[in-house]
This record gives structure tokens, sequence and C-alpha cells, in this order.
């Protein structure tokens, strides 16, 4: 557990944070997200050291990051940062041992390691361990961005911006990618972000800032249905908010018993893993009010009703 | 015949027709009385019977044509290089002819068509070199082995007739003369390295040392090498006078003294504003990576920010070996040693090829320098490709 506590940090007159306490639960993912400049990235580098606090602590675990020398603290904790910042000297083998090696891991050790997180991304060892990043595309670049932020098998992870600079496409597969990792590895990550369709996609907690305060922290869901006046209800958006909240569940939550409908050879189908928001799309672009629910294995397991969904995603009283 | 005249390569076709014109109307050789009178030049229509030449001439036709029409690049680079070595060949044998009836302190010495020949025959090489686009190494070797192929002439005794191989051979100490200038050369960059560098590091990290040591270098450079010698005398020699036992170790006014600091003073302005420039160009995301994933202060100075910055450094130490090089000549004037003592005794004696065995090693040093340097920033960025 990651607990933040009274975290300020100024420069000079101006408050960059103010008086921040924020609790990030073991194997979360925690997105902050505000505009540029609202304290969220100074934020995210007070948790590794890079910038120390003028009040106010952090606690790891429940212990105090200062009780050890930044470096140490640094290298337990995965980074990954938008530029991505691969070293261009070194091959991408190199760069994913980079903390590792730092922490003295016997040659056979690291090698394992390099192998294991280019197979977890996809990536062929062959093709990719001795190129150099410059022979990477954008979205190669960020995934070993992240493998070699999860070399030394961290248990949290700070990610700033992480997808920032990549096309939309891109960006989706590669924060799907990162969600089924962070399952997998359980790990912990706090991730610095201005795009409340990531937020709302990777995270299972957001904490809202401006002007260095945190605003609302609150699930996906939570945050949709009751945000706070002002900032964070135009953040959220307004009419739009009734599609961001049927992304959030998946259909398999809503549908009900195939019997309940009549449905035929012609009836549209969806598979159940699909998001609410896929199914309404697809019965506007199918132009047909009830679809059938398919498993994994094609058999139909129900269906879901277009008045389903506009219940659900209704305005809040 | 259109498509004939699109296939000229114009740089070559100027350089063919100017050397073919320098061939045929200047003297390749001067024939003089002794070694000091101005002699007679000797042109190519008294010597082409030579059976050298007969060889040299088609082959030389044949760099030409193929300099203006070839697109073949690698025949371009070895008939041009094997037409130099030829006339090279060809007026070695021509002097024993042409000195056979001469009185004996009579001399062949180059003359100004062999050096315009030299001239355009190296920048059609060079010119074939740079298009072949080869990998840094391989090239390297290759210049060597046609320098090592020069040399291997030389030393064969083909040109110990010619007046500029009589002066070497009167120099018994060429080659010490040549170890002095390159120690010179290295006394003064070594230490402007291990002071230049951490100063440019410090002035990529603080505007105010960069705002308070860089127009102090750049003011030193201003001043004209012979006015530092001048103006480094007057303390030194004071110095050595108040401390005898300075003078001892070499501190004096005239000699190696002042020449090795004021190389040393002219070569810290390239090498603090370069190494500033190469650490200013790092990417921030590469160093906040290197700092966020817990790299020490040292580790990110010696495994990012140091390689990373060398290649922009190590074009800062060729502007300064090449220019130390030709400084040193310089220093021969105040005693300081080096190939700049032939320079200076050969126009005391107007010797022209006494000032020649000064000056085409020197040239020959800061070619080689910064071809050695060339190759290694090639290689150094192609580490980050």
């Amino acid at each position: 557990m990651i607990e933040l506590n009274n975290l300020t940090r100024s420069f000079g007159d101006h408050k960059a944070v103010d008086n921040l306490n924020l609790k990030v639960e073991t194997g979360e993912i925690c997105a902050l997200i505000g505009t540029s400049g609202c304290g969220k990235s100074t934020t995210l580098k007070m948790i590794n050291r890079l910038i120390e606090p003028s009040s106010g602590t952090v606690l790891i675990d429940g212990e105090d990051i200062r009780n050890q020398p930044p470096e140490q603290l640094r290298r337990k904790i995965g980074y990954a940062i938008q530029g991505v910042g691969l070293f261009p000297h070194r091959s991408v083998y190199e760069n994913i041992a980079t903390v590792p090696r730092l922490l003295g891991w016997s040659s056979e050790q690291i090698d394992a390691r390099v192998h294991e997180l280019l197979d977890l991304l996809k990536m062929d060892f062959d093709s990719f361990a001795h190129r150099k990043p410059s022979r990477l595309s954008g979205g190669e670049q960020q995934r070993i961005g992240v493998a070699r932020a999860l070399a030394a098998k961290p248990d949290l992870m700070l990610m700033d911006e992480p997808f920032g600079a990549l096309d939309p496409l891109t960006r989706e597969r590669l924060q799907l990618e990162l969600k089924q990792i962070q399952k997998l590895l359980g790990i912990t990550i706090i991730l610095v972000t201005h795009d409340i369709e990531e937020a709302i996609r990777l995270a299972d907690r957001i904490a809202v800032m401006d002007g260095g305060k945190l605003l609302q922290q609150a699930t996906p869901e939570e945050l949709l249905r009751n945000p706070r006046e002002g900032f964070v209800s135009n953040l959220v958006g307004g009419e739009e908010r009734a599609l961001r909240l049927l992304s959030l569940r998946s259909i398999s939550d809503l549908m009900e018993p195939a019997e309940c409908f009549e449905l035929n050879a012609a009836t549209p189908s969806i598979e159940a893993s699909a998001t609410l928001r896929d199914a309404l799309a697809r019965q506007i672009w199918q132009q047909s009010p009830v679809l059938r629910v398919t498993g994994e294995n094609g058999d139909t397991c129900g269906a879901i009703s277009m008045e389903r969904l506009l219940s659900l995603g209704q305005r809040p009283e | 015949m259109l498509s004939v005249l699109r296939r000229v390569d114009r740089l070559g076709l100027t350089l063919s027709l100017a050397s073919a014109l320098a061939l045929v109307l200047l003297p390749l050789v001067n024939l003089q009385p002794n070694r000091i009178l101005p002699g007679q030049g000797v042109a190519l229509s008294q010597l082409w019977q030579q059976n050298s030449f007969l060889i040299f001439l088609p082959l030389f036709l044949l760099a030409l044509l193929s300099a203006t029409f070839s697109r073949w690049l690698w025949p371009r680079l070895m008939i041009s290089a094997a037409a130099l070595l030829l006339l090279i060949i060809a007026l070695g044998n021509s002097t024993t002819l042409l000195l056979e009836d001469q009185p004996p302190f009579a001399r062949v010495s180059l003359g100004s068509g062999f050096w315009t020949l030299l001239l355009l025959l190296g920048l059609l090489m060079t010119d074939a070199l740079i298009k072949l686009k080869m990998a840094p190494l391989p090239r390297l070797a290759l210049v060597a082995i046609y320098l090592g192929a020069i040399f291997a002439l030389l030393a064969s005794g083909l040109w110990d007739q010619i007046s500029l191989m009589l002066e070497y051979h009167n120099q018994e100490r060429f080659w010490q003369q040549g170890g002095r200038h390159l120690v010179l050369v290295a006394g003064s960059i070594l230490p402007a390295l291990l002071i230049g560098v951490p100063l440019g590091i410090r002035c990529h990290r603080s505007p105010r040392v960069r705002a308070a040591i860089l127009p102090v270098l750049s003011l030193l450079q201003t001043i004209p090498s012979l006015a530092m010698f001048g103006l480094l005398m007057i303390p030194l020699s004071l110095l050595a006078t108040s401390f005898p036992l300075l003078s001892e170790f070499g501190i004096r006014g005239i000699g190696a003294a002042p020449a090795l600091l004021a190389l040393f003073l002219y070569s810290l302005l390239p090498i603090v504003s370069n190494t500033a420039a190469g650490f200013d160009g790092l990417d921030p995301a590469v160093l906040q990576a290197a700092k966020g994933m817990g790299m020490s202060r040292r580790q990110r100075l010696w495994q990012v920010e140091l390689p990373l910055a060398l290649p922009v450094m190590l074009s800062g130490l060729r502007i300064v070996l090449t220019m130390n090089i030709g400084l040193v000549a310089v220093a021969g004037l105040i005693g300081g040693g080096g190939y700049g003592t032939y320079i200076f005794q050969g126009l005391g004696q107007t010797a022209t090829d006494l000032v020649l065995l000064g000056t085409l090693p020197t040239i020959l040093l800061a070619f080689i320098a910064a071809m050695a340097i060339d190759t290694l920033i090639a290689l150094t960025q192609r580490e980050t490709r």
C-alpha cells in the first residue's frame, strides 16, 4: 500500500502540490489526472524522490521512503515516462538489463529475465533483443520502456503519461496489454495522465487534481456517477458520461437469458467480453434493438437489449 | 549525344581539364644549378619519351575519362590512385637522366606542375572515396595502405636524386623532430582535455559558469599565435630568472614552455564549448529515465552522458588536433622544435625544399589526425544508430 500523507511541494511561493492525501492499495492501478501544471507529475516524482516534498510523508507498505537512499529506492520502483528515454547507444537487451545490472544480478538471471519480459510483451527475442532503440517503432519503444521498468520485478511502477506520444490505435492496444500484465503480475501502478478515457480504461481508482489540490478520488464508476461540481464534472464530460459509464462494464454483467427474446438467425451477435458501449454501438449500426450474446466458444449464452442499456446510462438523479 | 552529356560528372570534368592543362603547360620539375638558385622549368614535352611516362600517360588519360564519364566509383578511385603512383615513379626515373650531363651541385626539384597534379588527383580520389560511402574502418585502412605505398616508393630510394629527398637525407634528426612535434601536440592537448572536459560539463550545468568562462576562452582564441608566444615569453623568462630551479625543468622564455602553454590555452575553447554543446544536446527524457531508474550521478555520467555526448566532443578534439599540429610548426620560430624548425631554417637560407621538408610532414600529420578522428566519430555515432 502506498500512502501519501499531507504531501506539499512549493517552488518559491507557488504550491505545486498542496496538502495531498492519497492511499493506493496494493495491486491497484491509480490514475492521477488533471490538466498540465496541476501537480500530478510533481506528486509522482515525490514517490521516487526525483523531487523531495517540502512537507508531508510518503509511505510504501508502512515504511517512510526517506529511510533509504534515493538510488536504492528508485531501483525498487519501476519508472516509465512519456519520452520513453531508452538509451540510444544500448541495445534493447542492454536497456532492459539496466536496473538488474545496477542491482548486481548474475548474467544468467538477467538473460532469463530479458527473455521472460520480451515474451510477456509478445516481442520475439531474436528479432528485437539486439536492435538499437532507433530501429524500433514508437509503440515498440514504449513496450521496451515498460519492459525496462518491470525488469527488476518491482512491486510498484510509476508511469508519467507513458502513452501520450502514441497514435490512438497503438495507445489503445498498449493500454490493454498493460492492464493484462498488471493483473498477471499483481503489481501496483500509479499513472499520470491528462486523458480521461485512458484513466477510465485502465484505473481502479482515479484521483483528480487541479491547482495542486486533490479534488476527488473514486472508482471510475463512482466518479462518472457522482462527480464533484466544477472541474471534476467538466473533466468527466456532460452527456458523454453516459457512454463512458457503458464502457466500464462488460456485456456479461448485464445480459439476460436468451429465452426472454425472440432471437432468430438474422439477429446480430456480440461477444460477452465486449463492453456495453460496444453493444450499444452495434445495436445502432445494425439497427437491431436486441443482440445475441455469444461465449468464447461461439455458443449463444444470452441476449442484451437496448432498453436495458439505456436505463443503465441514464442521468443520475 | 545528349545522353552522354547528361552523364558527365561536372566536378570530374573540371578537375580533369585542369589537370590536363597543368600537365601540359606547367613544369613538372625544375633543374637548378645548386640548392639555392632558382632553376629552369622542365615540362612534359622534354620528359615524355621516358619509358615510365609511356605507362603513366595512358593511365592518366584513363583516369580523367573515368572521372568525367564513369559512374563506377571503384575504377575511378583505383585508376587515379595508380596514376599518381606512376607519376612518382616516372619523375624518379627521369631525374637520373636529367642530371646525367650536369655539374655536381645541380639539383632537380619538384615543379608547379607536379604540385598541381598532386592536388587535383588527390581531389579526384577524395571525391570518389566520399561517394563510395565506405564503412569508416575499411576507408581508414585503404588510405593507410595507399600512404604506405607512397612511403615505400620514397624509401626505396627512387626519389633520392630529387632535391626534397636530398634535404631529407641531410637532416639526421628528421624523425626525432617528428616525435617532438607530436609530443608538443599531445603535451598541450592532454592537459587541455583533462581541464577542458570537466570545465565543459560545469558550463553545461551552470549558466553562470558558462557566462564567466566562454568569453575569456574566446578572447584567448583571437590572440594571434606569434603575439601569444611573445606575451608568454615575458612572464616565463621572469619566472625562470627568479627561480633558477624552474629553468632546469625547461621553463624558460623561449623553447617548449611558451609553445606548450600557448597551445594549451588555444585548445581550451573548442574542447570546453564542444563538451558543453555535447551535453546540452542530450535528450532530457533519457537523463530523466536514467535518474528515475536509480543510476547514481557517476553512473549517469560515465554510462549515459559521456558516451552520448562523445561524437560532439570528438569533433572538438578534431579541431584542436589539426589546429595544434599546424601551430606547433609556428612554435619552431621560438625554438620549440618540431617540423617548424625546418620551415624557419629553410626560410633563412632561402632553401625552398627545406621549407617543404617542414611543411609537407606537418600537412600529412594534420591529414592523418583528422582522418583518424573522423573514423572515431563515425564509429561512435554508429553506436547510437
